[in-house]
């Protein structure tokens, strides 16, 4: 009797597991979202925000309303970028499409908008209508100020009692090319990382026809220290690391989606990898893309 | 001023056992003195005789008469006068006499008698039998009492006389204190008199008169001082002293006992000591002091132990110079008998106990409210000492002194200042009053009769600095601050009163609650604590409690010369729809919860008890406000798309149309935002419908910046907002029973601000960026701009901006609608594109509990179709919330 009591309680969370596997499926089969930095850019603040639809058709509403917006956050406060609407239709992306939209983070509805702290997050959310599926995703920003010695790279996106680290497009220096990466030692105590640039905390950029380049001068794994509640931060030039190689130049980024790819050891062989998109167009994509409808093309139609 | 009626001189002759043997009327008297001389014998004077409360009583003296050396007497016969004989002589004794009515007693009388002397022995005589006269005089005197207990007071004196048949000298041993005074009055002289007599005294003396309390002796002797003929009369001053603290100094202890107390404890035009209504529940079990505490039960469950109860005030009784057997004490008092409460109600949340008083005012117990007590009366074993029943003093456990602590519980509260008198007066053992004697103090049972706001009440959380007004001015002059004003009767001043604050259940029927009104019966939803601001919240700790009382100014505080007390409440700062209770009393809670209903720990179920008198406040609701700043649209007219300089006479709109149907020459006005005061009028000469150009017949004099206005002349009507459906979404009844969000609004401008025509928006930031130039109070707290706009391209009906707090609706849009619906879709957006005010996004994922007494359907009942939802049914006229919505509403910061 109590066998069988297990052994149907048993089968009750086999069941429940496997919905919850359809469930995590469809929800991965729906669409994906990525934040992708437009290179064309100087000021680093354009992005594209493309959904890319899978097996079927989606229903979103239009970036920047509803429940398709984005949001800046500095530190704890939340900017909305866009608005809520009452009466629209969502738009559908058809199975198998992407919907591109081309926008400057630094301004809502036309105007700009005061940046509050230097180190920024910018959040996509976006539920797809009709159902309780939702996807997010988030990129750091860094507006560079050399007047200001301190530092808080603090986000709502930190994880706990942890060594967070972030990769962070620097903002307001006239180089499309300028990033950080940033450690932070969220724990209580003194932690140990891999030094930049050394074998176990490597660059790389993966360019559109799929070539890499790694950067990691420093031959032999180091590591430095990170006191509690501090960060470390190295500001590159992708650019300049690449003439550095005499293998690889601005002219990889020609064209399509590049990845910028910060790639760490961690004991035990674990390997953590935090990518920024970044796309380098030939021509400016199409006006659509500047609309609250946005670009909709085939995913399997490379983007230049 | 001390009474000296509480002093009492009892005067007593002879013998002080006058009272214990009240009743016996026959007493033998021995005569002492006496012998023979010259065979006569000279008689016996009495040195003392006995009295008799009772002056009627009979009194019987008996003679003894010896013979002469060895001289026998064979009696013969008696004869008596001045008196009544009982019986005849015998041989050992002469004869008695009897005298009724002591006060009639003669001075003296005799006793004569004649018989044969005999003698054994030889002699001249021996064996003869001589006859023998005798005679024996008596003399008799006494004191005449005025009365048997004097009382003495301030402006009295009493007299002692006595009378005899010899000359009589009056003392008195009074000299223990300067203020006894004694007077002796000097008869008259007889002629042939040998010398003076003092037949009568007098005690006292006018002027406060405070002799010691104990015993004093009047004698009265002969002239001659003879020792053996003397007569005392005892005189009892006993002190009666009542006491309580009549100058309020002590708080809950005894009285100091001092003249300041004793000038005013009977004085009806003071409050004596100020008592508070026993009716908290310091065990917050549900039953309260005034039930608890000693043997009485409810229930089947006795309520008599320890600490059940606050501790009541002393009030100490003195009787001193009489011992504490010898007399009774009777207290006169509005007395309610312990026995005598019962108990109603079943105890549910809708009925709960009620704990019910028989008729009076005070109890007054042998122990302190904290000892577990008996309700019987002191005569019959208990605690209890009742009013107007004679108590021996003994029972009441004197301590040596002659001092008794009481205590006074106070149960139901004066009528007027002092009108509570406590009178203590003393019996003797057979229960006549002893004379006048008597003491009394005055108390004053205060409660708190009233406190304001008694209504339920909207405690605003924020207004605008422009706009301090607030539903209820008397009790609200700042945000997020209630005045509470309590007021105590009889109107006293520098009463304390103290206070506390509770969360009472919320009333919104989201909650899950049964409503149920004030007759029916059944379960009844009943949850205190539910506050949904962290920091004033109870969770049913005494920890929690306290934190929560931090919301008030002041916990206790003193009335003024109007008994009145004032205190704030500080609300929370954010949680609309948090409500509380204050709730006073004049009984020291001792920084405890008042009673169960204090919530600070649960209750058992079916233990619910009423307030019990303490007296509370109406529900403090918190409610937001949020201003709007209204605009409409005009419908005729256009809006300058391209600024324009003060020398330009052409200016470029969004659309030219209605200036094309108005035709050249039609009469205009220019406007400029944000408000519309400037203005040009001009008439147009020129209209290029390609580029939606006008040219005017003059230059503009100024520069027209972008988004002005060109209105036609006479052209006035205006798109408009409804907003009939706030009510129902954002709440309207104050306790918040119509399921609302607690949120109240208000117009900042006395007339809507016009805004130009924009004929279709081609694109958000192009609308926004109108209503922003036209938006007054841009960026002010707490303000929203609220825009009846024509049409947006895309078509939707409403948008609204969070972050720069505008919303327009796009009136026009609602044509898609049937004629009959326009108007009920157009409300439902405008409260729709509020709540994205409020910060809500886009509809809440999960589903709707929200039910709507109000409107009676469940239209939002796990089938969501609440206001943010764009699924929504926007003809069906439910324009509510989600609880989702509500509670993130109800939570928001202020915007």
């Amino acid at each position: 009797m109590q066998y069988n009591k297990l052994k149907l309680i048993n089968i009750f969370l086999m069941l429940f597991i496997l919905i919850l596997n359809i469930h995590a499926k469809n929800h991965k089969k729906l669409a994906s979202i990525d934040i992708i930095n437009n290179l064309n850019n100087s000021k680093g603040t354009e992005y594209f925000f493309i959904v890319s639809a899978a097996e079927l058709p989606i229903k979103i509403f239009p970036l920047n309303v509803n429940n398709n917006m984005t949001a800046i956050y500095f530190l704890q406060n939340r900017l909305e970028l866009g608005i809520y609407k009452d009466g629209i239709s969502p738009i559908i992306l058809e199975k198998k499409n992407r919907i591109i939209w081309q926008r400057k983070i630094d301004k809502r509805l036309g105007r700009y908008y005061k940046w509050k702290t230097n180190f920024t997050a910018l959040e996509w959310f976006l539920g797809f209508y009709g159902t309780k599926f939702s996807a997010s995703s988030h990129i750091y920003l860094w507006q560079v100020d050399d007047k200001n010695k301190k530092h808080n790279f603090s986000s709502k996106f930190d994880k706990k009692n942890a060594v967070n680290f972030k990769i962070a497009k620097l903002i307001g220096v006239k180089n499309p090319y300028a990033f950080a990466f940033i450690a932070s030692n969220n724990t209580s105590k003194k932690v140990e990382i891999p030094d930049f640039y050394s074998e176990n905390s490597r660059l790389k950029v993966k360019f559109p026809d799929d070539s890499e380049f790694v950067y990691q001068p420093k031959k032999e794994p180091e590591n430095i220290e990170l006191a509690t509640g501090k960060s470390k931060f190295v500001k590159f030039d992708i650019v300049k690391l690449l003439k550095e190689s005499n293998e690889f130049s601005e002219e990889d980024f020609n064209y399509g989606i590049s990845e910028l790819i910060w790639e760490i050891k961690l004991g035990k062989g674990k390997v953590q990898k935090y990518t920024f998109k970044l796309l380098k167009t030939e021509k400016p994509l199409p006006k659509a893309t500047k609309t609250w409808q946005g670009y909709q093309m085939p995913i399997d139609k490379v983007i230049k | 001023m001390k009474k000296n009626l509480r002093k009492a001189g009892i005067m007593l002759l002879l013998s002080c056992g006058v009272i214990a043997v009240h009743g016996q009327d026959n007493h033998d008297y021995t005569p002492d003195g006496g012998g023979w001389n010259k065979f006569s014998h000279k008689g016996g004077v009495f040195k003392e005789h006995r009295y008799s409360d009772d002056e009627n009583a009979t009194n019987t003296y008996k003679y003894e008469i010896g013979t002469p050396g060895e001289w026998s007497f064979i009696p013969g016969s008696t004869s008596y006068s001045g008196g009544e004989t009982l019986g005849e002589s015998t041989a050992s004794y002469a004869g008695i006499q009897k005298v009724t009515e002591a006060d009639k007693e003669p001075e003296s009388f005799t006793l004569a008698m004649s018989g044969t002397l005999t003698k054994e022995s030889s002699g001249s005589g021996n064996g003869t039998r001589p006859a023998w006269n005798a005679e024996a005089k008596s003399q008799f005197f006494y004191i005449k009492p005025l009365e048997l207990i004097v009382p003495f007071n301030s402006t009295t004196t009493k007299s002692f006389t006595a009378s005899g048949s010899s000359s009589i000298d009056l003392t008195s041993d009074w000299t223990a204190s300067p203020t006894w005074s004694a007077t002796t009055t000097e008869p008259k002289l007889k002629k042939y008199e040998p010398i003076k007599k003092k037949t009568s005294i007098s005690v006292g003396k006018s002027g406060d008169w405070n002799p010691p309390a104990g015993k004093y002796t009047v004698t009265a002797t002969t002239v001659n001082n003879d020792p053996n003929t003397s007569a005392n009369a005892n005189l009892y001053v006993v002190d009666l002293d009542l006491d309580i603290d009549s100058n309020n100094t002590n708080g809950y202890g005894g009285p100091d006992r001092g003249d300041e107390e004793d000038s005013i404890e009977d004085d009806q035009g003071k409050p004596g000591k100020i008592l508070t209504l026993n009716n908290l529940d310091i065990n917050a079990d549900g039953v309260p002091n005034f039930a608890s505490g000693y043997d009485i039960s409810f229930g089947n469950k006795n309520q008599d132990g320890t600490n059940k109860s606050a501790v009541f005030v002393p009030i100490v009784l003195e009787v001193k110079g009489i011992d504490a057997d010898d007399f009774k004490i009777k207290l006169t008092y509005s007395a309610s008998d312990p026995a005598g409460v019962t108990r109603s109600g079943d105890g549910s949340g809708i009925n709960p106990y009620s704990y019910n008083l028989p008729s009076g005012n005070l109890r007054i117990w042998t122990k302190n409210g904290n000892n577990s007590r008996k309700k019987a009366s002191v005569n019959d074993e208990g605690d209890f000492v009742p009013s107007g029943e004679l108590i021996t003093f003994s029972s009441l456990s004197p301590n040596n002194n002659g001092v008794t602590t009481l205590y006074v519980e106070a149960i139901r509260a004066s009528s007027k200042m002092g009108d509570l008198r406590i009178l203590a007066e003393l019996y003797d053992s057979d229960g006549e009053q002893i004379g006048d004697l008597e003491d009394a103090v005055r108390v004053t049972v205060v409660k708190v009769s009233k406190i304001t706001p008694n209504k339920t009440t909207k405690v605003i959380i924020k207004t605008r600095s422009e706009d301090k007004t607030y539903p209820d001015k008397e009790h609200q002059d700042k945000d997020q601050q209630i005045k509470i004003k309590a007021t105590i009767t009889p109107e006293l001043e520098n009463v304390p009163i103290y206070f506390e604050v509770i969360d009472p259940d919320d009333l919104s029927p989201y909650e899950g609650k049964k409503i149920v009104n004030n007759t029916t019966t059944g379960s009844v939803d009943k949850k205190p604590n539910d506050n949904r601001d962290p920091s004033r919240k109870v969770n049913g700790t005494i920890a929690s409690y306290n934190t929560f009382q931090g919301g008030l100014s002041s916990h206790e505080a003193k009335t003024n010369n109007k008994g009145q007390v004032e205190v704030y409440l500080t609300i929370t700062n954010r949680y609309s729809g948090d409500n509380y209770i204050v709730r006073a009393t004049c009984c020291n809670p001792n920084s405890s919860p008042f009673d169960s209903n204090s919530a600070a720990k649960i209750v058992p179920t079916n233990q619910n008890s009423n307030n019990n008198g303490v007296v509370q406040s109406g529900l403090l609701v918190a409610w937001k406000r949020a201003y709007i700043e209204k605009a409409n649209m005009y419908k005729k007219g256009a809006t300058v798309t391209t600024a324009s300089t003060a020398s330009d006479n052409t200016l470029i709109v969004d659309n030219v149309g209605d200036f094309s149907t108005a035709g050249a020459n039609s009469k205009v006005t220019i406007f400029l935002p944000p408000n519309g005061t400037k203005t040009i009028s001009r008439t147009i000469t020129a209209i290029n419908s390609a580029t939606n150009t006008l040219t005017f017949n003059g230059q503009h004099c100024m520069v027209i910046p972008e988004y002005s206005g060109v209105r036609i002349d006479g052209e006035n009507a205006v798109y408009t907002n409804n907003r009939g459906y706030f009510n129902m979404a954002y709440g309207s009844n104050t306790d918040g029973s119509d399921g609302g969000t607690f949120i109240e609004y208000k117009t900042v401008l006395s007339t809507p601000n016009l805004v130009p025509k924009y004929t279709s928006f081609p694109n958000d930031a192009t609308m926004f960026e109108l209503a922003y130039a036209w938006f007054i109070n841009k960026e002010k707290d707490n303000l929203y701009q609220l825009l009846a706009a024509k049409y947006h391209s895309d078509s939707s009906f409403g948008t609204a901006d969070p972050v720069t707090r505008q919303s327009v609706v796009t009136v026009d849009a609602f044509h898609v609608f049937p004629a009959t619906n326009r108007v009920q879709c157009q409300k439902d957006t405008t409260s729709h594109e509020t709540g994205h005010i409020w910060g809500l996004r886009g509809g809440s994922l999960n589903s709707n509990k929200h039910i709507d007494n109000r409107y009676n359907r469940k239209s939002h009942c796990n089938n969501d179709r609440c206001i943010m939802s764009y699924d929504r049914n926007r003809t069906d006229d439910v324009p509510e919330f989600c609880l989702d919505c509500i509670y993130s509403i109800r939570d928001t910061k202020q915007f």
